[in-house]
């Protein structure tokens, strides 16, 4: 099975085709607000550097997030062309799952900026020493003051949890001074990789588990709550 | 007491080159919630500052279309929350999204959105002395607006 | 096989899939051979956006994606059009909301990579003065078109529908910004050309002189002087403690703006030897407009066309009329195109 995964919702533009458990090409591109003028492009690059034609995919897998808005919708309404040209199944894999899922640790917290002392995350538990490495969810997406997640994570103290992604460097030091056991990761299990995402999101459509072409959209997800109502010092009096 | 800044300005031109000196001392992100009566000089001061950063085009209230965003160098998103009526249209008109962007927002009439920003903002009162006369008043919260005044206090 | 290596020309039938995404409206529409519109399907969130009294660009955009595959599977259907049937297909690319031009754009950049079709960028602006062309197919040229709305004010000259040279523009506010401006100076509601021209209806065109631009030989419009002499005039009136007549203002603010736009159309036309005038975009649907044009032109024997109302909303048909013209022209768009909320024609 021939899987395109694309991932447009981070600065990170993410392109991959793997067969079965080949990894035929793989994309990971830094780029700040470039991703609708290069994805297509850098398509028609990777379909011809390994000789496929477009056809030939079997399955789309595209990142829904958390991330950029309109970031999202280009890759989402580039798989859904896609899935619906080709008539080939879709899946939509978070963009924070795809994180965890490319380290190999029992508890991951996968992190996005959200700016302003803020992160996204998520927490996974990963059996890969059973040879499973689709993550399980502990803690759904959400968004947090990175001076929460101590107490967000507070039944979990006694585990060695891997931390990743972005402003990683602040949430360990944050947990650790809370007492926590952390770990951190190799530099490029820092981002979303491509290749995991494709991975991903065939295991899932092998599973039967595939997304209607119609519905998928991306997961805005929720700002957390401010931590104070400034509506009492900025206010009308 | 809070640090801030403060200001009286005699005519437009003053505000806006009030709005000239603010402008060199943003750093993106930055969210500035403008506060005042109609026709204080939300707008003006806006302008002014949108174009110190490099935009060029027309820019006017979006009052009726509520965020107007404009591409210079860097991304500049505008928006008037006049015509909104609870914080949960705030969310619905992707407010989180623009505040997660590596942008310069600015709001004009932010009451609502006081209940949904994080302590890293600056807040930039104004209020109508005479027909030409304004007084001019910069708070904030974090780091970013605390230099900010810091340095206007400097300067001026 | 390269898409270059199949194109036609214009002996074969061509059809192409249009799509649009710039504002409030999600379209798709299949064209043959240009004029002949197959299907056109338009999907409006006007009612979404009407409790927030304007266009909010991020509800627009997640509606668009929302809305994409369903106005696409309608316009193929209706038109009985299968995706391997199709030429090329063509996406507005601005001006308008990026975020909402990017979901078309997209979708229309992955159709063309799939399917090995050219994919072609349409001007919205273009697209509305070609759907003139649809309405009246036997218009005669060459031609030249007004093109006039919020934030634009274009004179143009078509030889035939392959293509336009732009005469003159405006050098500051677009036609239907100085409306807006004045309307909303004078308090009368928006938008503002229709508040305006509702106002002129009760009052005297003629009670007071406001200046026309003199910008010697040039085709160009300028209005931000004009808009300056109604606020001086207000001013000066008020000063001296005299009430002001609204209707009597924008009935002379409207005939300057008239008289300024219906003055290098005559121009135009003794300069040029054409057969028809077009008026386009929003502010083409101001009826004093249309009397004063038709009545200066009648001496030179031409025709005036306007848009019907129902033609002036967004649509995909006007966008895929122009990418027909486009597509003869092999005026293709890479697939690193990207959208341009302030496009210009």
């Amino acid at each position: 099975m021939l899987t395109l995964g694309i991932d447009t919702s981070t600065d990170n533009l993410g392109l991959a085709l793997i067969e079965n458990d080949i990894i035929k090409a793989e994309y990971n591109l830094s780029l700040k607000r470039k991703h609708s003028e290069k994805l297509l492009p850098l398509m028609v690059d990777i379909f011809a550097n390994i000789g496929i034609r477009p056809q030939a995919i079997d399955a789309a897998v595209v990142a829904i997030g958390p991330g950029s808005f309109t970031g999202l919708r280009i890759g989402i309404t580039t798989a859904k062309i896609l899935a619906r040209i080709f008539d080939i199944p879709v899946k939509g894999i978070s963009t924070l799952e795809i994180m965890a899922a490319g380290v190999e640790s029992e508890y991951i917290l996968p992190l996005l900026d959200a700016r302003r002392e803020r992160v996204y995350y998520s927490f996974y538990k990963l059996n890969y020493k059973e040879n499973d490495y689709l993550p399980k969810t502990l803690l759904t997406a959400a968004g947090a003051r990175i001076s929460e997640l101590s107490n967000i994570l507070r039944n979990y103290k006694d585990k060695e949890i891997t931390v990743i992604g972005e402003k990683r460097h602040e949430v360990i030091d944050h947990l650790k001074t809370n007492k926590f056991l952390v770990n951190q990761s190799a530099a490029e299990k820092n981002i979303p990789r491509a290749a995991v995402l494709a991975r991903l999101g065939r295991d899932y459509i092998d599973q039967g588990q595939k997304d209607d072409i119609y519905e998928l959209k991306p997961t805005y997800l929720k700002q957390p709550q401010a931590e104070i109502d400034w509506q009492k010092k900025y206010g009308d009096n | 007491m809070d640090k801030n800044y403060s200001t009286t300005t005699n005519s437009p031109a003053e505000t806006i080159d009030f709005a000239k000196k603010l402008a060199e001392l943003i750093k993106v992100p930055a969210l500035i919630l403008l506060k005042g009566d109609l026709g204080t000089g939300k707008t003006l001061i806006t302008k002014a500052v949108v174009s110190e950063l490099g935009y060029h085009g027309d820019v006017t209230s979006p009052t009726f279309n509520l965020v107007q965003e404009y591409q210079a160098d860097l991304e500049i998103i505008h928006m008037d929350l006049y015509r909104l009526d609870s914080s949960e249209e705030l969310v619905e008109i992707g407010f989180e999204d623009y505040l997660n962007r590596e942008a310069v927002v600015f709001i004009e009439w932010p009451e609502l959105a006081l209940s949904l920003i994080p302590a890293d903002f600056i807040f930039i009162d104004i209020e109508k002395i005479s027909d030409n006369q304004r007084k001019i008043t910069v708070r904030g919260e974090g780091n970013h607006s605390s230099l900010l005044i810091e340095r206007l206090n400097q300067e001026c | 096989m390269k898409f270059e290596d199949k194109i036609k020309n214009e002996t074969e039938d061509i059809y192409i899939l249009a799509l649009e995404s710039s504002c409030d409206e999600t379209a798709a529409s299949v064209n043959k051979n240009g004029l002949e519109v197959l299907s056109n399907v338009v999907s409006s969130q006007v009612d979404l956006h009407k409790k927030f009294g304007g266009v909010v660009p991020e509800i627009a955009s997640r509606k668009h994606l929302e809305l994409l595959l369903p106005v696409i599977d309608q316009a193929l259907e209706e038109a009985g059009i299968r995706f391997e049937d199709l030429d090329a297909v063509a996406s507005t690319y601005g001006p308008g909301l990026v975020g909402g031009l990017l979901v078309t754009l997209t979708a229309a950049k992955t159709i063309s990579f799939s399917l090995n079709i050219p994919l072609i960028g349409v001007n919205h602006i273009a697209g509305h003065i070609y759907a003139n062309f649809i309405e009246n197919p036997d218009i005669e040229k060459p031609l030249i078109c007004l093109t006039i709305s919020g934030g634009h004010t274009d004179l143009l000259y078509f030889e035939n529908l392959r293509g336009y040279k732009i005469l003159g523009r405006t050098l500051d506010d677009a036609a239907g910004e100085a409306f807006d401006k004045i309307s909303r100076f004078l308090e009368l509601g928006y938008p503002g050309g229709p508040a305006v021209e509702k106002a002129a209806r009760s009052g005297d065109k003629t009670a007071i002189d406001f200046p026309r631009a003199d910008l010697g030989d040039s085709y160009n419009f300028s209005f931000s002087g004009l808009k300056t002499s109604v606020m001086n005039y207000v001013n000066n009136e008020e000063q001296r403690g005299n009430e002001i007549d609204k209707n009597d203002l924008s009935a002379s603010f409207q005939e300057a703006v008239v008289d300024s736009l219906a003055s290098n159309i005559i121009k135009a036309v003794k300069e040029y030897d054409v057969k028809s005038v077009v008026l386009s975009g929003g502010v083409a649907a101001n009826q004093r407009l249309r009397e004063v044009i038709s009545e200066r032109i009648e001496k030179y024997n031409l025709d005036l066309y306007y848009p019907k109302l129902e033609l002036c909303t967004d649509n995909a048909a006007m966008i895929g009329v122009a990418a027909y013209y486009q597509y003869l022209e092999h005026d293709f768009a890479p697939l690193s195109i990207s959208a341009d909320p302030a496009l210009k024609l």
